[in-house]
């Protein structure tokens, strides 16, 4: 019943604590965005997002996903930006009224490659992070502790909700509800399907509000944790690191010309 | 009243059990609606619905945490990291939503008369916001079928609406409201889109945005010209959709949640 | 002793016409089961939000009188202290899972951890929690993929691990079957044994008559009765109840004048099997 990216292997890279595989794709990503050269991007994902992912085995669904995401997009892009590019002097060739220039193919080329590295980096940690220790991570680190329990809910509540919702359109469509056909007849179709998906939910907010402060779920205690998520001297000496990097990386390059391209 | 008061009163238990759910009807619903292959995205019903129970701060974290949950945390094909790099305009969405729901939008409460000329007036606002955009004045080419579709959609609305607003069927603030908000969303999301994905997200509208690339318009305004064709008309269907929701939960929940008032009559 | 006592409590909830309930005055034995009975919209579950302290801290509208727990006064008392004092379980099993947490011992564990118990004390009372309610199987599955039996067992169980000395009820079995409504009626029976006091909502009579040591009835908002088992439920289709079969029966023999009209109405096996020995 629970639907979310991660997935269950015994790696050294899944073994890390959540925020130390948050720093090295954060730091991936400031790097992609911060060197001006054409190709970093294309480098960091081919010599440490995939070596990454091949270490915490979860490579081939890294990959899969980046390119379901990127895919579409560097299509748009590339078009986009191909034919009109502001400025582009270099014809590559023509079609009909359309010129598709060299610079505008390399500007797609270098944010298309740039959203792939950060969808890439994203992925390795959510592949490899369980959501409950991911949100626990983040209320250790400081973040509201309610926070937790919105991300949890809402990954187990998604899966239940979509099975109704499938449910719903599959009973409509017995009943002969149109869902095919003219945008007046889809458009009429949506409210008999929206109304009692939408209504299911909402009425259970209020007895799991009472369920949660019957736990004590607004206790203004310190929290302690059943979930115990390991770290250790050295990784926190790393995500220091990573992020001193990042923090010099970002002033480097608004002020040293050799990052500029 | 200061800030921190004002979470506490706003961040209620009730409040935080909703928030998942909304987060959830996001995501459900926009995914019925794009199944449904209806040109709109409502992605955001269940954010408004946050924003006018439990007020703007409310509003404005569900959003947030509604597109970095979709970006970040939900798998493909669900999941999408484009999402989470607009989670300033769900924050903005949220917000906005939230004040008009303050300031009594999504009550019935004006003389029809007022109420006529109200949604009139954001009808042809939105009519000429069309027109504008489609003119030689705004690019510099002249797509005569852009414009026309959405000068012809503005005018459909604007019967719609003001035809329903005559009948009483819905408070016609919240058709201004939904103009109102497409346009500062769009105003949002445009440097986004321009600069973070260079002006593509891999959906239809890159369509709108080649065509304005395509008349001669430099990167950003045209992704605030494709944002100011697709978003009002959005923000104001979701923003109908969401007062059906409301006006059919039974009193006694709405009663529950800090801003209750804003839908019910005290 | 008592633990939970109510004085002229009134309730009326926020934009509603009528109060939910009126000048109601009793008090809670400690390690008792104390039914409450009523007719739908009694205000039996308003009266179970007011001893756990949801009324006045959760529910918005108007109270009157006051609730006392071990002596503290909820209105004064905030919500997260009551509920360490009155733990409240409810109807829909699945309602109570917390939807945050992704195992069984998990579930359990939310309301430890919101209450800041170190993690070895949590191991103990856990296991605990869940030999006590069966779920030990169960543990590292899923709250969602469980009976609802189970679902209500585990929302007892996770209630019950924060140790309240009062546990308030609120019809648990009503979305039960009769096997899952045995192991939860059987659980509660563990929880009175072991010095709990109960106060517990519950539409069949044959089970109040069976556990409770004391029966409330309440009627259109107000406590119309309260006293043993057996002659508070003598006139139960009075205030809207299904009466036991077992009274039922003995109804029926009395007016054919099989059996002698003084007698009280039996309410359990055990009784009638007396009653119609005579
Ligand atoms: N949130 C609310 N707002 C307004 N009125 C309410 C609310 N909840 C309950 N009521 C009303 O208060 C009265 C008592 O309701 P309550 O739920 O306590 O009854 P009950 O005895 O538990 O009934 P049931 O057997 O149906 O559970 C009823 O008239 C009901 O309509
Ligand atoms: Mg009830």
């Amino acid at each position: 019943m629970n639907q979310s990216f991660y997935l269950d292997r015994a790696s050294g890279w899944h073994a890390l604590h959540p925020l130390t595989k948050i720093a090295v794709a954060f730091a991936l990503s400031v790097t992609a965005f911060c060197v001006r050269w054409d190709f970093i991007s294309v480098a960091l994902f081919v010599f440490v997002v995939i070596p990454f992912a091949v270490w915490g085995n979860i490579w081939r669904p890294v990959l899969r996903a980046t390119f379901t995401v990127i895919l579409p997009l560097a299509v748009s892009l590339a078009l986009i930006q191909g034919f009109f590019f502001p400025g582009a002097q270099d014809v590559l060739f023509q079609i009909g009224p359309f010129a598709l220039k060299r610079e505008g193919l390399e500007f797609a080329f270098v944010t298309g490659t740039r959203l792939m590295l950060i969808a890439g980096a994203g992925l390795l940690v959510v592949y490899a992070t369980h959501p409950a220790d991911l949100a626990l991570a983040l209320v250790q680190a400081g973040a509201p502790y309610p926070l937790a329990y919105i991300i949890v809910t809402a990954i187990q509540l998604l899966p239940e909700m979509q099975a109704r919702a499938d449910g719903i359109l599959k009973a409509q469509q017995a009943r002969g509800l149109e869902t095919t056909g003219s945008l007046r007849v889809r458009v009429s179709a949506l409210l008999p399907l929206l109304a009692p998906l939408v209504y299911g939910a909402l009425e259970n907010v209020q007895e799991r509000a009472l369920a949660l402060d019957a736990r004590a779920f607004r206790a203004p205690r310190a929290k302690t944790s059943w979930r115990v998520l390991r770290d250790t001297l050295a990784q926190r000496a790393l995500r220091w690191l990573l992020v001193m990097f990042s923090i010099l990386l970002i002033v480097a390059s608004v002020f040293v010309p050799l990052f500029i391209r | 009243m200061t800030f921190m008061e004002r979470m506490q009163k706003d961040f209620t238990t009730i409040t935080l059990a909703l928030i998942p759910v909304a987060i959830v009807i996001n995501i459900v619903v926009g995914q019925v609606v794009a199944l449904l292959k209806i040109p709109v995205y409502m992605d955001s019903v269940g954010t408004m619905l946050v924003a006018i129970l439990s007020g703007p701060l409310a509003g404005a974290i569900t959003g947030v945490l509604s597109n970095l949950i979709w970006g970040w945390v939900l798998p493909p094909p669900i999941g999408n990291p484009v999402a989470a790099a607009f989670w300033g305009t769900a924050l903005v969405i949220g917000f906005q939503t939230g004040l008009f729901a303050n300031w009594g939008w999504f009550k019935n409460k004006l003389p029809q008369s007022q109420a006529i000329a109200y949604v009139l007036g954001a009808g042809m606002l939105l009519t000429l916001l069309q027109l504008f955009l489609a003119s030689p004045t705004f690019g510099s080419a002249d797509f005569t079928p852009l414009a026309l579709t959405g000068v012809v959609m503005g005018i459909v609305l604007t019967v719609i609406t003001t035809f329903l607003t005559w009948r009483g069927t819905f408070p016609p603030l919240i058709v201004i409201g939904g103009v109102l908000l497409g346009i500062v969303s769009a105003i949002i999301s445009a440097p986004v889109a321009a600069q973070v994905f260079g002006g593509a997200t891999g959906a239809g509208t890159d369509l709108l945005v080649a065509l304005f690339r395509y008349s001669g318009l430099d990167p950003l305004t045209s992704n605030l010209a494709q944002g100011l064709i697709s978003d009002p008309f959005d923000k104001f269907v979701s923003y109908v959709a969401v007062w059906f929701i409301v006006r059919g939960l039974s009193k006694r929940l709405i009663n529950q949640f800090p801003r209750g008032e804003n839908v019910t009559d005290r | 002793m008592s633990s939970l006592a109510v004085e002229q409590l009134g309730f009326q909830y926020v934009q509603a016409k009528s109060d939910a309930l009126r000048g109601i005055t009793f008090e809670v034995p400690s390690s008792s089961i104390t039914a409450i009975v009523g007719a739908n919209g009694a205000g039996k579950s308003t009266l179970c939000y007011a001893l756990a302290g949801f009324i006045p801290h959760f529910f918005k509208g108007n109270m009157r009188g006051a609730v006392r727990v071990n002596g503290m006064d909820s209105k004064q008392t905030p919500l997260a202290q009551l509920v360490t004092q009155v733990g409240l379980a409810f109807q829909n099993p699945f309602n109570q899972i917390s939807g945050a947490k992704l195992t069984v011992s998990e579930e359990i564990a939310f309301g430890l951890e919101n209450l800041g118990v170190p993690r070895a004390e949590m191991e103990t009372r856990i296991a605990r929690a869940l030999e006590l309610f069966g779920l030990e199987q169960v543990a590292h599955q899923s709250p969602y993929a469980l009976s609802g039996g189970q679902q209500q067992r585990l929302a007892l169980a996770s209630i019950f691990v924060m140790e309240p000395p009062v546990m308030v009820l609120d019809e648990p079995t009503s979305q039960l079957d009769p096997q899952g409504t045995r192991e939860v009626m059987a659980a509660i029976q563990t929880l009175a044994a072991q010095g709990r006091t109960i106060v517990l909502v519950e539409h069949k009579l044959e089970w109040i008559a069976e556990l409770a040591t004391r029966v409330l009835v309440l009627h259109h908002g107000e406590l119309v009765a309260q006293g043993a088992p057996r002659e508070i439920l003598q006139c139960a289709d009075e205030w809207g109840l299904n009466e036991t079969r077992y009274a039922r029966a003995a109804r029926m023999a009395r007016e054919r004048g099989l059996v002698a009209k003084d007698v009280l109405l039996p309410q359990t096996l055990e009784q009638a099997t007396n009653f119609f020995r005579v």
